[in-house]
């Protein structure tokens, strides 16, 4: 196939402003493509070479791209700066500068000149977006360089647009599969079934080569693969508990939603793959979870979905979400990994040891998770429970987001609810906090606990129970539990600081309901400070005063290092004062 | 089969830096009686072509016709461990299908790669070009008029009259112009048929004159808007050569 064929189509679709029009323009431009070259012509048409989650970019520099223009035209640097001013696009640039091309090349004293194919364009963008190494930028100017001086202007435009990753033409994978069911099997109504093949392979080159080579049966034919993503299932979204369950018939599972990174975790005996939500592989971020992976799932190849979240080693506790993305770096992995351990909550299993998963129903999926993941402090199967009332639900929501999560996500538990590749459908609905009150001053807290330390912290305590002063009731009601913020130092002195507090049982002036593994008399006071102010439905700091049944927690807190030696407990912040704070910062959130 | 054994160790490195500025990868032709190689860049604005007969090494061995696609890192990464007074041979192995290059010096090293086998076949011809110019300069004196002219563009004009050859460049900030005439002691002869005039790219130009250091002059050919081909002769009968493609108005 001639590329300038194709160049013509992109340029009628990027014209066109009805989407039915594009339909038809791509129905007719698969006619013009010969079958074997359908998956490169489709892949061309979203700018890309290969399905995204292969890792291979295109989005060659500006600079570098108007070089490689400047080489194969002859045109002075300068004056493509300024026309790329002028145009504001580099498609643009290259078309304009094709038609003053002064370059010539050796082919025209050769008598070789050939036009250019679509074939040669795809080889040429893979030369250059795989090359790497020291004369890498060299081999890019000249590979592209060399498809510009055969193209013509408008070749030239969306060579251009391509390479550099912005050719935007607006298609959606809906508009392509449409056009394909049209074409390949007679009507648009048959999208459905190239939609599930590539919602489980995440390749629309290929579906398209193969309807083209096989139509419909080698459509039928696909199944999962793993190591190849799949579109992950997503969740519709309500605000209030009684819409859900009554959208729900009355009973769903709820699980914790963590607030950190979806992953899609791919077995393949010893291999590990690990794809984001966008389907990224992003295996080499984590290398502790594929070392997790293959000591925790038990199957011999399997994918399973999770959630991974930053933790704090000593205390087991969440980190915020922030300190997670720390780990999405380039460098220093291996520092990373000692700064930020991951905890991996999995979720849903879609395929196990040549079984797929995705049509049974989520008590099934759920019961099989329980067979092949071997729980551990590092993996974990997420917190569930089944409820029936949206008093269950909420008392659930509350301590999940005390417990750092970001709320909830209710699913059918009925004989329908499979696993929906790339669908948002109500067989999932997420719960967020509509809610938060952020905290925004530190507060001097009682010490009342402790717990012992594991790990780097073992013979020291790994967090403290701390509470806040209840004036009329004159009792320490606990408010969280912190382990973070202290200094190696803080910590050597810890035990020994609270000796002479320690008792055999809790004090009657201390209300909670959290049990620690060590009590002590309300005497020390520390300050402290937290991301915000949660309802809880264990600490009891505040209990019934914004919701009957609930606490206020503190969420992520953490020691500022000031020990508060000149103030008695009765002179700690008080529960109302943080009833207060809790009230006056609530806002909507989003 | 093939081998040849090389005579001079830092030639060969120059050789091998003078295909690199313009390709990645190179299709050598062996024949019973010399190397070479033809190749554009990828651009197809120059192309590069290498001649050295077998008289130039020092033992020489070859049954047929071979063409073999090489790696220019891979070749050059090896020959650079060899040192001046080393004996350095290059050969094919049949049996291992494998290039070998084996650097006998103070003990004896072998070094065995890959060949590839993508790599687009050795070029038949070269552009159809009369030249309607010559001039035989001093190398040096050839890389400075690019030099010069690149202060002040990115092309320069290259002309050729009865009596003078020419560099002129034009920029913003000026021109440069760069004169030999024929009592010049940079020109060493100038031979026009007709005279010429064109032009071309400095940054392809600047890479071709790193050719200067295999040899101390260099043989410039140009026509009317046509392709220039510049020649270094390699001690011991071989040739060095560069064709670059011009800019037209």
């Amino acid at each position: 196939m001639k590329f300038i064929t194709f160049s013509e189509y992109c340029q009628k679709i990027e014209e066109t402003t009805k989407r039915l029009e594009m339909i038809d323009l791509i129905t007719d431009l698969l006619g013009e493509t010969p079958a074997e070259e359908v998956k490169f012509m489709i892949n061309l048409l979203q700018g890309k070479l290969y399905p995204d989650y292969m890792g291979v970019e295109l989005g060659l520099a500006e600079k570098l791209a108007l070089r490689a223009i400047s080489r194969a035209t002859g045109l002075p640097q300068g004056k493509l700066e300024s026309l790329m001013v002028e145009k504001g696009d580099v498609g643009f640039v290259a078309e304009e500068a094709a038609k003053l091309k002064s370059q010539s090349t050796l082919l025209s004293f050769m008598e070789e000149r050939s036009e250019l194919t679509l074939r040669e364009v795809y080889e040429g963008l893979e030369k250059i977006a795989k090359a790497s190494g020291e004369k890498s930028q060299d081999l890019k100017l000249s590979a592209l360089a060399g498809l510009l001086s055969k193209a013509s202007p408008l070749e030239a435009r969306y060579i251009l647009r391509i390479v550099t990753g912005r050719l935007r033409l607006g298609v959606a994978d809906a508009t392509i599969l449409e056009a394909l069911a049209q074409y390949f099997l007679g009507s648009r109504e048959k999208r459905p079934l190239l939609e599930r093949a590539y919602n489980i392979s995440s390749d629309l080159g290929l579906v398209a080569e193969t309807v083209a080579i096989e139509r419909e049966e080698g459509i039928k034919k696909f199944r999962i693969h793993p190591g190849v993503p799949l579109m992950p299932m997503l969740a519709q979204r309500m605000a209030e508990p009684d819409e859900i369950l009554e959208k729900m018939n009355g009973k769903c599972a709820v699980e914790y939603k963590y607030d950190g990174e979806r992953m899609q975790v791919h077995k393949v005996h010893d291999e590990v793959y690990i794809f984001s939500r966008r389907l990224e592989n992003i295996t080499h971020h984590y290398p502790d979870i594929v070392k997790l992976v293959k000591g925790h799932v038990k199957a011999d190849v399997a994918i399973v979905e999770g959630e991974a979240v930053a933790i704090d080693p000593e205390t087991g506790e969440l980190r915020p979400f922030q300190e997670l993305m720390h780990r999405r770096r380039k460098y220093g992995i291996k520092e990373a990994i000692e700064k930020y351990p991951i905890l991996l909550v999995v979720f849903d299993c879609l395929f196990v040891d040549g079984e797929d998963y995705t049509s049974k129903p989520y008590i099934k999926r759920r019961e099989v998770l329980k067979n092949i993941i071997l729980e551990g402090e590092r993996v974990k199967i997420v917190e569930s429970k089944v409820v029936m009332s949206t008093d269950e639900m909420e008392r659930f929501f509350i301590k999940a987001i005390e417990d750092g999560c970001e709320g909830l996500i209710a699913k059918d538990v009925t004989g329908k609810s499979i696993y929906r590749a790339g669908k948002r459908e109500f067989l999932w609905i997420k719960l967020k906090r509509s809610y938060m009150s952020k905290m925004i001053e530190p507060v001097d807290l009682v010490v009342i606990g402790a717990y012992h330390g594991k790990g780097k912290r073992k013979g020291t305590y790994g967090a403290l129970l701390l509470a806040a002063y209840n004036h009329e009731k004159d009792v320490f009601e606990s408010v969280c539990k912190c382990g973070t913020g202290f200094t190696d130092e803080d910590l050597q002195k810890l035990p020994s600081m609270l000796e002479p507090y320690k008792i055999e049982h809790r004090h009657p002036r201390i209300e909670t309901g959290m049990t620690a593994d060590v009590w002590f008399t309300p005497v020390r006071v520390l300050e402290v400070i937290g991301d915000e102010i949660t309802l809880s439905p264990i600490h009891s700091c505040g209990k019934g005063s914004v919701k009957p049944d609930a606490g206020l927690a503190i969420r992520f807190p953490r020691f500022t290092g000031r020990y508060r030696e000149d103030k008695a407990p009765e002179q700690a912040t008080t529960t109302k004062e943080i009833v207060e704070m809790y009230k006056n910062q609530l806002k909507r959130v989003e | 089969m093939f081998s040849f054994m090389v005579d001079d160790v830092n030639l060969l490195k120059r050789v091998i830096d003078s295909l690199h500025i313009l390709v990645d990868e190179v299709s050598l032709k062996i024949t019973d009686e010399s190397v070479s190689t033809r190749c554009m860049d990828l651009s197809k604005v120059a192309l590069v072509e290498l001649y050295m007969p077998r008289e130039m090494f020092v033992k020489y061995e070859c049954d047929k016709e071979h063409i073999v696609g090489l790696n220019i890192l891979d070749l050059k990464s090896r020959v650079k461990r060899a040192s001046a007074n080393d004996e350095l041979t290059i050969s094919y192995n049949d049996e291992l299908k494998m290039m070998e290059i084996i650097i006998q010096g103070a003990s004896k090293r072998i070094f065995r790669f890959r060949t590839l086998t993508t790599v687009e076949g050795y070029l038949e011809r070269v552009p159809k070009v009369q030249f309607t110019a010559k001039a035989k300069l001093l190398s040096e004196t050839f890389t400075n008029m690019v030099l010069d002219s690149e202060i002040v563009s990115e092309e320069l004009i290259l002309k050729a009259t009865e009596k003078k050859f020419i560099a002129e460049a034009k920029g913003e900030s000026g021109e440069t112009i760069v004169e030999l005439e024929k009592e010049s002691e940079g020109l060493l002869e100038l031979n026009v048929q007709e005279e010429a005039t064109s032009r071309y790219k400095i940054d392809m130009l600047k890479n071709m004159v790193k050719g200067a250091k295999i040899s101390e002059t260099v043989d410039v050919y140009i026509s009317n808007n046509l392709p220039l081909k510049i020649e270094y002769v390699i001690p011991g009968g071989g040739k060095l050569a560069y064709y670059l493609a011009p800019i037209t108005a």
